[in-house]
């Protein structure tokens, strides 16, 4: 599903583009182009099937910034210790939380997204899985306390049309380890994307709550989204939160020596 | 050959008669019935019997004779090899696991050392002896018996020598103990026992060659390894051997334990729960509680068992709260909280009750710091007791954990998607700066 919005400002010189090629194309043959929108960060031009805008009003800056970052892909042998050190705490987090159907088969390249010469922010890494689904694209992004996981699944099932909660579900039951605890529930419809959460035992303290517990997913129908925050359970030694302002400095903390 | 044998009832004065008879060689004392009285009693009967007493002649019954082959004499003991090895003393705990840090593999079987075989590792305490069973073979089939003695030369001087020793044909068990204790520190090292043998009547010798020499890794430790926790501490040799490979040449518990300790990184905020514990040593990332955790987990490995988990809450005031429980921060009402909130907020919409937030010197958010307490003697033999801060340095007391870590503390708020702001209004922001 595409949109034809745009962002103000940073993606004005875009949108005029388009505006021209659609003029060219009208002028020519009677066609209907079909419209993609652009998302630009740091002036480059990057193609999306949805829109991370919709993302970040709903379920926060740091999910939809994890999608639109520009990831640089750098090479174990030349890692700085920071970039290091988070890809151990990402692979980390998806040997945990990742099934091993959907586990990555050897190495699998690593992209990092620095706002600064010194700071932190994000870890991405993409690789196809094959399955009885056939391929699915999968991206996993993290940053400090939350992460994303996308699946674009190559042919989408036709027994998924109009029904995103079933893809969310056959897809969540595939990607996350606990299967049998994954109970998906569609919240809404909006702007275009379906909208859905993972549903809470009643009863269950808020202590108590890991990071199955804070999952949300969304579709567009043509992938879904996942988001979880990085919860362990109860008696974690992190405030986990979603805002912004912890969810950077992750390179950081790791070049600093040890308290003292 | 046939004899006779007095007939019942018996005639006293033919008795009388045949006791007159050989009296004069007898003395008048009774026959026996040892060969040296053979000829005197057939001259008794005869008496008896010439004096009327009524006899009954006796013909034995035919028998053939035995094998007239006599045993050839017995040979000179011409090998005596030494076959296996058994530890008695040891843990008995040791697991041949060696793929990854997880539990699993099987007890390493017995004899640990099999001439031509196996050699496998032990693992034993501290400042005790060494007792083994040594399994020996005596050739050949039809040697002599002999008695001499069994010795064997351990490491540091330590001997295993038994006297005594009845070395005959075939294999028989022979069971030793060392005459000194093993050093009092941990150890990862190759126990040799170079083993020799003499015979006190021949004088035959099995010195002390390669195929006499017994090799086995042993990993030595304070006492028994525990698994007595809630977390997963199977005694797997890449464990163990981590461990006293670390730990090698300590002779004090805090020793140990710092090592440990410091091997770690960082406390990693964002890093999931490693299962198991043991992922640590090999460089998994972990928070604060989960790297107290594996310190306790190694210190166990070694035997030391007198050290617990604990969390470090930084209080109101800038005191701070020890407790056994991952889930006591400070918390105050949103509902009555001083000062006060207004009557319209949304800082309880998920939760009543705001929460204390210690951000630490990296400005990291977290809820406690989680520390290994481990109390021991030190080297001086006084009793003491650290707090290894799970990914910070170790320090005397709880404050001074705190003290270290805190940067300032926070009230916060849970939010609708689960994650935690900071109260600024009304705050206070910060509560305390440490």
């Amino acid at each position: 599903m595409h949109d034809s919005r745009a962002v103000a400002g940073r993606c004005l010189v875009a949108m005029k583009r388009i505006s021209l090629a659609l003029g060219i194309a009208f002028a020519a043959v009677t066609v209907v182009i079909p419209f993609t929108l652009l998302n630009c960060v740091d002036r480059v031009e990057r193609q999306h099937t949805m829109d991370v805008n919709k993302i970040k009003t709903e379920l926060g800056t740091v999910v939809g910034q994890l999608l639109e970052y520009q990831y640089r892909f750098v090479p174990r042998s030349h890692q700085r210790k920071g970039e290091t050190s988070a890809s151990v705490s990402a692979r980390g987090w998806v040997e945990s939380i990742v099934s091993g159907e959907f586990q990555p088969k050897g190495d699998v390249g690593e992209g990092f997204h620095s706002g600064g010469p010194d700071s932190c922010d994000a870890v991405q890494v993409r690789y196809p899985v094959v399955g009885d689904l056939g391929e699915i694209d999968l991206r996993i992004s993290q940053t400090v306390f939350v992460i994303t996981v996308s699946a674009k699944p190559k042919v989408w099932p036709s027994n998924w049309k109009n029904d995103p909660e079933r893809a969310a579900s056959e897809l969540g039951h595939r990607i996350f380890i606990q299967p049998e605890r994954l109970r998906l529930r569609r919240v809404r419809d909006l702007s275009g994307l379906s909208w859905g959460e993972q549903i809470i035992p009643p009863g269950k303290l808020p202590d108590q709550k890991d990071w199955l517990d804070t999952l949300r997913w969304w579709s567009d129908g043509s992938e879904v989204g996942f988001t979880v925050l990085k919860r362990t359970g109860p008696g974690q030694a992190a405030k986990i939160s979603s805002d912004l302002q912890p969810n950077q400095v992750w390179f950081e903390m790791f070049e600093r020596p040890r308290a003292r | 050959m046939r004899y006779y044998r007095a007939k019942e009832p018996y005639d006293e004065a033919a008795i009388a008669a045949a006791n007159a008879a050989i009296a004069p060689e007898t003395g008048g004392r009774a026959l026996t019935m040892g060969p040296e009285d053979a000829e005197l009693r057939t001259k008794w009967m005869q008496a008896y019997k010439d004096a009327g007493g009524k006899v009954v002649e006796v013909r034995p019954k035919r028998k053939k004779p035995k094998d007239p082959v006599n045993p050839c004499p017995c040979k000179p003991i011409s090998s005596i090899r030494l076959v296996s090895l058994t530890f008695k003393s040891d843990h008995n705990l040791l697991k041949d696991y060696t793929t990854d840090w997880k539990d699993g593999g099987s007890r390493y079987p017995k004899p640990e050392w099999i001439a031509g075989g196996a050699q496998h590792p032990v693992s034993h305490t501290m400042g005790k002896p060494v007792s083994v069973d040594v399994e020996i073979e005596v050739a050949p089939a039809d040697a002599c018996v002999e008695t001499g003695t069994l010795r064997g030369e351990g490491p540091d001087g330590m001997v295993f020598e038994k006297t005594g020793v009845t070395f005959k044909p075939g294999r028989f068990t022979v069971q030793l103990t060392s005459d000194k204790d093993l050093e009092k520190k941990v150890r990862a090292f190759d126990f040799q026992i170079e083993w020799s043998a003499k015979t006190d009547d021949t004088g035959f010798q099995m010195r002390s060659s390669r195929s006499s020499t017994t090799t086995n890794k042993m990993f030595v430790t304070y006492d028994t390894p525990y698994n007595d926790t809630p977390y997963d501490n199977g005694v797997t040799r890449k464990r163990m051997e981590w461990a006293c490979t670390l730990c090698d040449g300590d002779t004090n518990g805090h020793a140990s334990v710092k090592k440990i300790h410091d091997s770690t990184g960082s406390f990693d905020l964002s890093a999931s729960t490693p299962s198991p514990h043991w992922k640590i040593a090999g460089g998994a990332h972990a928070q604060c509680m989960d790297l107290g955790k594996f310190y306790m987990l190694g210190a166990e490995m070694l035997g030391l068992r007198s050290g617990e988990v604990v969390y470090l809450y930084p209080k109101v005031g800038k005191t701070t709260k020890e407790t056994t429980s991952g889930a006591d921060n400070d918390r105050r009402s949103v509902a009555g909280s001083v000062p006060a909130h207004a009557p319209a907020t949304t800082h309880n919409s998920s939760n009543p009750n705001e929460e204390i937030l210690l951000v630490d010197q990296s400005g990291g958010w977290n809820n406690y710091e989680a520390c290994y307490k481990f109390t021991h003697p030190d080297s001086t033999g006084t009793m003491k007791t650290r707090y290894y801060a799970g990914g910070a340095n170790d320090y005397d007391t709880a404050q001074e954990v705190m003290k270290s870590v805190c940067k300032e503390t926070h009230w916060t708020f849970e939010g609708s998607g689960g994650g935690w702001s900071i109260c600024t209004t009304p705050g206070p922001s910060p509560v305390d700066v440490w």
